[in-house]
């Protein structure tokens, strides 16, 4: 049984430790639902990004199939792609350092048959389509891969 | 050390585009024998700066510095000695060090 000096003792300090209980409490709670603020707002971002990357992979095809080279919506395409990368570095939505799905994309719809005088028509069903389609699928992936790193641990 | 800034949006084009000098005004081949090749012939540095412009195509980047080693014969080292490449993307500079190396093999 506790003597009087260990009750007086007890007493002192058991509002700290009540307090100190609350205050841990409170950040635990406090970072998860930060944590799941960010996973959503990261969710609905990512959402748009792939609503973008459908947009752009239309506009390539169209681009690409065109009876001639449409200048302004090949300016389009590039600022869209640049603008997809930026949101992507903004938002953490791949690894620094690990950009390679976006260069790919990039070479699929700009590397070839693109801003050139020798313009040719593509077939619906090409392999610069195909690849076009491929590396945005691969694009989607690895940001969904790093979403889920992230999130979903 | 001298040392050169070169804006592509302000002392080139905000809008580069396309690979030869046949396929427009701003192309990479263009920018290659008119900015970077006076560069590397001096001797001189220069930091390249990307931002500003509206987009860059991959034929526009890849005739510009592959074509460096390709066309005109010099080595990767000496590209990336000599370049500084600024972007607020870095997914530009990542393509770019891809065509410097791939060219270089």
């Amino acid at each position: 049984m506790p003597d009087g000096k260990d009750c007086t003792l007890f007493h002192s300090i058991a509002p700290i430790i009540t307090w100190g209980m609350v205050i841990a409490g409170w950040l635990v709670v406090n970072n998860q639902n930060n944590f799941r603020e960010k996973r959503k707002e990261t969710r609905a971002i990512l959402n748009q990004l792939r609503s973008d990357l459908d947009a752009i992979e239309k506009q390539a095809f169209s681009y690409h199939t065109a009876q001639e080279a449409l200048i302004e919506l090949g300016r389009d395409i590039k600022l869209s792609l640049s603008r997809i990368s930026r949101d992507i570095a903004r938002h953490d939505l791949l690894p620094s350092g690990k950009r390679h799905p976006i260069v790919k994309l990039r070479q699929a719809i700009t590397l070839k048959n693109f801003d050139t005088d020798c313009f040719l028509t593509q077939n619906t069903n090409c392999e610069l389509l195909e690849e076009i389609s491929a590396t945005k699928d691969n694009l989607i992936d690895a940001l969904e891969r790093h979403f889920k790193d992230q999130y979903q641990k | 050390m001298d040392f050169r800034i070169i804006n592509i949006a302000t002392d080139f084009s905000r809008y580069p585009g396309g690979r030869l000098l046949t396929d427009g005004p701003h192309s990479g081949e263009r920018f290659r024998k008119e900015y970077l090749l006076p560069v590397l012939k001096s001797g001189q540095h220069a930091k390249i700066k990307f931002d500003g412009a509206r987009g860059y195509g991959s034929s526009f980047l890849e005739e510009a510095f592959g074509g460096l080693i390709r066309e005109e014969g010099f080595k990767p080292d000496e590209i990336l000695n000599t370049f500084d490449l600024e972007s607020s993307d870095e997914s530009i500079v990542e393509e770019i060090k891809e065509y410097i190396a791939d060219a270089g093999r």
